[in-house]
Formats: structure tokens, C-alpha cells, sequence
């Protein structure tokens, strides 16, 4: 028979790997803004956030079902990615990286500001179709929905690291990163380029907030904390590198969850920058670090 | 002043630098030349300590300066220049030049946290000193303006300018006259000449083979990391084995 | 230093002592308080990421260290106030060394995440350690600063004006020795490192030790910061340690004008008093200073001391490259 602590273990792996696979989809719409547009947007967080808060509203203010708000929620959230680019990063072409640094920082008070102001501070319920039937799957226990997030984060990793790959926009962003001005030359739009960049970016990261806003709950300062996870999860993939990405989100979401069941939710936090620091200074270029 | 004994440095299986013997005389002007990618700046960057040699030595002065990070080479009297053009961007002319005497200013912190007299010499010696270097470079006109947005034949310049604010006794130049044109370059010669003049010693790499043949008083040739000629211009300019490597390529012998 | 900026100067610092006299208000002082307390952390970080160019995401929470050493040494130790300072300063500079030595080995962003890092598990320990630190719930009863001989004749900082002094004093004692060791050859290695570490090293500048006094001085400066908060605030909870306050500080050195002397101190000062400005509008107070501190950052590209210096010198700064995106 399973002993108790192997199928905790192994329920932490599971949940871990969602966890993780949201941090992977977080991080690489991060990526792609800092490697295309060497910007490190303070305000993902709150993209992530609208993108609950969003979904939320479509929800119940507009009666549209759960899975008909995720793409909507991404559509509206990368239209207010692409205003916000507009007002923050376009002026700033040519500046230092800690001038967008702080436009972003100050972009994400605003929104959070916003989301508090129209929704107040209570956290808010998210009800997905897929929330309270549960999957036993040997001794494990997981709700559809868990799957469901993990199979969509994959789906649309695996979709974005093709799109990079194979079609044209994808190519053009890449070589962007190798060669800004040259690919200027070549006749790349770069302004379309980084308005696109930063919608997919916040599209990304409010897919990944309405699908874990009907795990936890959805609240205005929600966005904080993935953030920053997010560039953790960045520095150990690799810039440029979705698959190293999607392991180290991976990765770190499962030893995350294992270090919070069986050790403590405050060390499971400092956890993550434990095993950043451990791995940059054997792996300066990160866990899978190679070029695009 | 400068010796190698063979030197060598081997990434795994590639061996960059390939026992290289040479001597470098107080007051010349030696040139290293070959094909690209056969060794030149690599065998700079052993020399300024940003490379370990695998093996052999470097003598400079006669200590063995192998491995030694490169403000430990930089301060026994050892100056390079990037073949990337490295100047502090940011900072304007003359400040680059004031930053360039800095290694051999002595004012103590106490000195200058209190603005006693010590530091008012000091400082009035460094001022002079990047003065005459402002005007020996001609660029006066450009005291003030940010190095990033200098010409880049006036970056170049400004490199120079720099190395030759640190005093140091040896001077590395990597690819000096890169991306110059023929006036530019004649310009850049006639100041190399100058700083010899001064009593420096240069060894400079350089794929523009007028200026080499024309300043230089001898030339080293590398290909595949190994030695192949040693000479006055003329004595290079008529072996074979140096016409051999570069049979093909774009530069033309003057 | 010319007349005119002797004139100049001592006119700011008059404004500066004259402050409390305008705002006389308990609640306007304790602002000012903080203002000055808070851009001790700018302070700090301008040292090693304004002068050294080195991004220390993490420094800020030396800030929280500092107020935390302090506490623990007046409280458990006993210390006179005097001896807390100094002690988080030693302390913080060990602890600097010792964070240091690792991250220093890395360049650019990777140092700057791994000091985050530390700054997170510092974090994690603090909140944790509840022996020491009773945890979540933070220290109390902390000792007011005091300067004095003996039991008879201490001099109790006790209520905003005099605290106002003691911190305006400090940091301007602080200010001025930047000022002076800008000027030294430690000081102009900074600069070069942070403008070209390639060729700093190449003419005698020594990259990794340069950049460890910056950090060094900087975890002091900034500890004090914290030293001063708690025993004014007299209370510190691991609450300092957030995200944001390590975002404010960055804006406030940015914002301020990065690597000169008085940038930190007007970006200090501008957003401790901004929100509270804001405060009549509470619930848009974010947006404001959000959209504030966007508009500074466009319209301000050298930070406000740099505004300021290049209209005295009337001599115009070569425009920012605007490449054609």
C-alpha cells in the first residue's frame, strides 16, 4: 500500500505542476518583453491580475461562461497592454532600462490603484465549470480544473514556442533580439513589433490569472508575488529559451509545493530565490541558458 | 621589455595561440599581423590578463606576469586598447581623461575627504597632465562633449588619449585604425609616432597594412596561432610563407 | 567650490533647518521626519547603483536589516543609542561582505537578482525567527535616540523636532562625505567601473574590490537609514522588507538623478511627501503618484538634479539618442 508521505508527495507533485506551468506562461510573456523590448515590466503582475479580475466580471456583469471569458479576458487585457505601451514605453525609446523600469512600476500602481477602485479589496470568487469535480487518479486527488490549467498552460506554451519557431511575426521577434537595428533595416516595424510584444505579454499573463483566480481567489494585489517569481523563473530558464522556461517553472512550482507541505508556506517562498542564487552561481547563464 | 616563451592557450581541442616566442624592445614599435582569426587579439588578452596561458610564460620587465588579473598588469605598467573602441560613454572628454590619470595619482583618501594641499597638487597635476593630452590629440574643441557621442574615429582617439593619460611604459593597441579612413588613419600613425617619440613602447595588432609597414620597425606574423615571420616590413613583406596566408585575402601589400 | 554655489548651497540647507518652523503641525513634521529618513536608503543605493552602476535590486532591504540590528541591539543588549548606530553600521557592513563576496562574481542583472535573492531569504529569516525577532509581529518599545554621558546628561530625540535635527544633521554629514569621496580615486573608480568595467581594469582599477566598498558603504548608509527609522517609528515589523519598498527606493534615486550627490535626498524627499500630499484623495492616491512618477521620468530624462545642473551650466546636455524605433 502507498505510505502517507509518498502520496502526499506525489499530490504536491501534481499540484506543483500546475502552479508551475503558470509560472512558465507568466515568465515567458516576461521573456519575450525583455528580450525583445529590453524592458523588465514592473506591471506584469497586474496584468495577471486584470486578467482574473476581467474574466471575473465578464462572468457575472455580462453572463458570458468561464471558458468563452479566457480569451476575451486575454483580448481585453492586451488592448490595455497596448494603450499602456503607448503611454509608458513608447516615449522612452532610446533611454537607460531603469527608465521603463520605473514607467512600469509606476504603470502597475496605477492599475492596481484602478482594480481596487472598481472592485474593491475583497478577494473575489472565480467559478470554473470544471471546479468541483474531482479526478482520482491512483491515490491522488486533483479537480478537473487543476488539470485543465495545466493542460491549457502547456498547450499554449507549446503554441507560442511554435509561433516563435515557424511563422513570420514569431521569426520577426527573433530577429529583433539578435539584431535590432539590422532587422529595422529589413523592414521589421519596430514600433508594431513592441506594441504586439507587450499585448502578448499581458495576454498571456491574464490567461494565466483568470485560470488560477478560480483556484485561489482574485484580488487586486494578487499580481505581486508571481511577479517576481516570474523574473526568478526568467533567470533560470534562460533568456530565449521557452523550453527552459517551461522546466523551471515546472520545477520550481513542484519544489515549491513539496517545501510547503512539508516544511512551512513562508520557507516555500524563500525558496525559490535559494535555489536562484544556488544556480546562478554555478549556471550564470541559468539553469538552460543558450540563445534564442 | 616584453618576452613571451612559448605561449600557448588552448580552448579544449583548439589551440589559439601556439607556442609564440617573441621580444619586444623598450621604444619600438612592433606590429602583429595575419589572417583573421589567427590568434592576435587572443594573444592580447594573455598578455593583459584576460586570458590564462595554458603554458609558457610572460615576461614583462622580467616578472612573470601569466595570470594576473588585468589591473594587477595594468598597474606593473601595461595599457591596452579594445578592438571594440572602450572609452567611459558617459562621461564626457575630459572627464575620460582625468578617469585616465587616475592610476598613477597618489592623493590619499584623508587628503581629499579634507581638500587639504595635497590634493589641490594632485589635482592640478592630473588637470595638466589630461591638458596636454587634450592637446596633443587636438580635440580641444571637444573637451565637453559625451564620448557616446563622438565620432567614431574621435572615440578611437579618445582611447588612445586615455591609455596615454595612465603613463603607462607599454602600450597595447588593438586594431587602432579599424573602420578609419585613409585620412584618419594617416592622422592615428602620425600620432603612434609621436607617442614614441614620448618613450613608449607600442605593440600594436593591425589588418591595414600600409599603416603597419609604415610605422612599425618590425613586424611578428601569426596564422593558426602559430609564429611564421619575424622582420623589418621589408624582410615580411618578401616571405613567402607570409604571402602564402594571406594568398586570397583582401588586404594588399604596400 | 565657486561663490555662487556656496551661496546656492547654504540657502538650501537654511530652507532645509527652516522647514519645521513653517509646518509646524506635529503630523507635517513627522513627514519631514521620514522624508529624510527614507532617502537615507536612496543614499545608499545611489552609492552602488548610481555611482558603480551596479543594480542591487536587494540593497533596499538593508534599510529593514538596520532597523532590525538596531532594535535587537537597544532591546536586548542595552545599548545607548549611540552604540546601536554604530553597531548596525559594523554589523551591516559585515553583512555586506559576506553577501557581497558571492554576488560580486556575477555582472550586471544576475548580480542584481541574486542580491534580491539574499534580500528575500533575509526576509524569510526575520519573519521566522520568531526568538529573535518575534516575527510577524515585530519589535516593540524601542528606545527613542539619545546622545549623552552616563545616566545624568543624556539628550532624549524625543518628538519631531528634534528628530528632524538629528536626521537632517546626519544626512547632510552624509551627503557631504559623498560629496568628498566622489572625488577621491575610490570614488572616480565607482565611476568607471559603472561607465566601462573592462576598461577600468585595464588601466589599474580594481573591478571586484571597487565594487565591494561601494556595496559595503552602501549597506551602511542604508542601515542607518534603518537605524534612525526604528528608533523614531519605535516599532519595526518585517512589513519593511516588501517588494515595494525596494521599487520606492529605486525610484527615488532614479527620479532624484542617478550618481549625483543631492539626486537621492530630492527623490527621497519628493515621494515620502507626494503620497501623503495625495492623501486628501485617497482612493486615486496610487494613480497619482503612478502617473506623477511616469511624467517625472519622461520629462526628466538626467532625474531632477540633472534638470537642475544642465540649466546652471547653460550649457545644453547632448540629447538622449532617440533611435528611430
Amino acid at each position: 500500500m502507498w505510505d502517507t508521505t509518498v502520496i502526499l508527495a506525489i499530490q504536491q507533485i501534481a499540484s506543483g505542476l500546475v502552479m508551475g506551468s503558470m509560472y512558465a506562461l507568466m515568465s515567458i510573456g516576461m521573456m519575450l518583453i525583455l528580450g525583445i523590448m529590453t524592458v523588465i515590466n514592473m506591471a506584469h503582475g497586474e496584468f495577471y491580475m486584470l486578467g482574473g479580475f476581467v474574466s471575473f466580471f465578464l462572468m457575472t456583469q455580462m453572463g458570458l461562461p468561464y471558458l468563452v471569458s479566457l480569451p476575451v479576458s486575454m483580448v481585453v487585457v492586451g488592448g490595455i497592454g497596448i494603450v499602456s505601451e503607448r503611454m509608458t514605453i513608447r516615449p522612452l525609446v532610446g533611454r537607460p532600462w531603469y527608465s521603463t523600469f520605473l514607467t512600469t512600476f509606476g504603470l502597475s500602481m496605477i492599475l492596481r490603484d484602478a482594480a481596487q477602485i472598481i472592485w474593491g479589496v475583497d478577494p473575489r470568487e472565480i467559478v470554473s465549470p470544471f471546479s468541483h469535480k474531482r479526478v482520482v487518479w491512483g491515490p491522488v486527488f486533483l479537480t478537473q480544473h487543476r488539470i485543465f490549467v495545466f493542460v491549457a498552460g502547456v498547450v499554449v506554451i507549446g503554441l507560442l514556442y511554435l509561433f516563435i519557431k515557424k511563422h513570420k511575426v514569431g521569426m520577426a521577434m527573433r530577429a529583433i533580439v539578435r539584431d535590432r537595428e539590422a532587422s529595422a533595416l529589413m523592414g521589421i516595424n519596430l514600433n508594431a513589433m513592441n506594441s504586439f510584444t507587450f499585448a502578448l505579454g499581458a495576454g498571456t499573463a491574464a490567461l494565466a490569472g483568470a485560470l488560477l483566480g478560480a483556484i485561489f481567489n482574485v484580488l487586486p494585489s494578487m499580481g505581486e508575488l508571481p511577479m517576481v517569481k516570474g523574473f526568478a523563473v526568467v533567470i533560470m530558464g534562460g533568456m530565449g529559451n521557452v523550453q527552459g522556461i517551461l522546466f523551471s517553472g515546472l520545477i520550481l512550482g513542484v519544489v515549491e509545493s513539496l517545501a510547503a507541505s512539508f516544511i512551512s508556506l513562508g520557507f516555500s517562498d524563500a525558496i525559490a530565490f535559494g535555489i536562484l542564487i544556488v544556480i546562478l552561481l554555478f549556471k550564470p547563464a541559468g539553469l538552460f541558458g543558450k540563445r534564442i | 621589455m616584453l618576452e613571451t616563451k612559448g605561449l600557448t592557450v588552448a580552448f579544449g581541442g583548439l589551440v589559439a595561440v601556439n607556442q609564440v616566442d617573441l621580444s619586444v624592445s623598450p621604444g619600438e614599435i612592433l606590429g602583429m599581423i595575419g589572417p583573421n582569426g589567427a590568434g592576435k587579439t587572443t594573444f592580447f588578452n594573455l598578455l593583459t590578463g584576460f586570458l590564462t596561458p595554458t603554458s609558457g610564460r610572460i615576461l614583462f620587465k622580467g616578472k612573470d606576469i601569466g595570470g594576473l588579473p588585468p589591473s594587477r598588469i595594468a598597474s606593473l605598467g601595461l595599457c591596452r586598447t579594445f578592438q571594440i573602441t572602450s572609452v567611459f560613454p558617459g562621461l564626457t572628454v575630459w572627464e575620460n581623461l582625468l578617469t585616465g590619470t587616475h592610476c598613477w595619482t597618489q592623493t590619499r583618501f584623508l587628503d581629499t575627504l579634507l581638500r587639504s594641499r595635497g590634493y589641490g597638487e594632485q589635482r592640478r597635476a592630473m588637470e595638466m597632465q589630461a591638458g596636454e593630452i587634450l592637446e596633443f590629440l587636438r580635440m580641444e574643441d571637444q573637451k565637453h562633449s559625451r564620448a557616446r557621442n563622438l565620432s567614431y574615429g574621435d572615440q578611437r582617439r579618445l582611447e588612445i588619449g586615455i591609455a596615454l593619460a595612465s603613463r603607462r611604459e607599454f602600450l597595447l593597441l588593438d586594431e587602432p585604425a579599424a573602420g578609419m579612413n585613409p585620412e584618419e588613419t594617416q592622422t592615428l600613425s602620425q600620432v603612434i609616432r609621436q607617442i614614441r617619440d614620448m618613450g613608449i613602447t607600442i605593440f600594436l595588432i593591425e589588418h591595414h597594412m600600409q599603416m603597419v609597414m609604415g610605422i612599425c620597425d618590425r613586424i611578428v606574423v601569426l596564422n593558426y596561432g602559430r609564429k611564421i615571420a619575424e622582420g623589418t616590413p621589408l624582410e615580411i613583406s618578401r616571405h613567402p610563407q607570409v604571402i602564402e596566408a594571406y594568398l586570397g585575402k583582401e588586404e594588399e601589400f604596400a | 567650490m565657486n561663490r555662487r554655489k556656496l551661496l546656492f548651497l547654504s540657502g538650501l540647507i537654511l530652507v532645509l533647518i527652516l522647514l519645521p518652523w513653517v509646518f509646524q503641525a506635529a503630523y507635517t513634521r513627522h513627514i519631514l521626519v521620514m522624508a529624510v529618513i527614507y532617502s537615507f536608503s536612496a543614499l545608499g543605493l545611489n552609492v552602488i547603483f548610481g555611482c558603480a552602476g551596479q543594480t542591487a535590486f536587494g540593497l533596499p532591504a538593508f534599510f529593514a536589516l538596520g532597523a532590525y540590528i538596531s532594535s535587537l541591539l537597544a532591546l536586548k543588549l542595552g545599548f545607548p543609542f549611540s552604540l546601536c548606530l554604530l553597531g548596525t553600521m559594523v554589523i551591516s557592513a559585515g553583512f555586506g561582505f559576506v553577501i557581497g563576496y558571492p554576488c560580486l562574481q556575477l555582472r550586471g542583472i544576475y548580480f542584481g537578482i541574486t542580491t534580491m535573492a539574499f534580500a528575500q531569504i533575509l526576509y524569510y529569516v526575520v519573519s521566522n525567527w520568531v526568538e529573535l525577532t518575534r516575527g510577524p509581529m515585530g519589535l516593540v518599545d524601542i528606545p527613542p535616540a539619545s546622545l549623552g554621558f552616563g545616566d545624568h546628561f543624556q539628550f532624549v530625540f524625543n518628538g519631531e523636532l528634534r528628530y528632524y535635527y538629528l536626521v537632517l544633521g546626519a544626512c547632510l554629514l552624509n551627503l557631504f562625505f559623498l560629496a568628498r569621496l566622489m572625488e577621491t580615486r575610490l570614488g572616480r573608480g565607482f565611476v568607471a567601473i559603472r561607465e566601462n568595467q573592462d576598461l577600468s581594469a585595464s588601466i589599474g582599477i580594481h573591478p571586484f574590490w571597487v565594487k565591494m566598498v561601494a556595496f559595503m558603504l552602501a549597506c551602511m548608509i542604508t542601515s542607518m537609514g534603518g537605524s534612525f527609522y526604528a528608533h523614531f517609528v519605535r516599532f519595526v515589523s518585517p512589513i519593511e522588507f516588501q517588494w515595494y519598498f525596494i521599487g520606492l527606493t529605486f525610484i527615488m534615486v532614479i527620479t532624484g538623478g542617478i550618481g549625483t550627490i543631492w539626486g537621492p535626498f530630492i527623490g527621497g524627499a519628493i515621494f515620502t511627501v507626494l503620497p501623503e500630499v495625495f492623501r486628501a484623495v485617497e482612493t486615486y492616491r496610487n494613480i497619482l503618484v503612478g502617473a506623477v512618477l511616469i511624467l517625472i521620468v519622461i520629462f526628466f530624462p538626467e532625474g531632477i538634479m540633472g534638470k537642475i545642473t544642465q540649466r546652471r551650466a547653460k550649457r545644453p546636455l547632448p540629447a538622449m539618442e532617440r533611435k528611430n524605433a
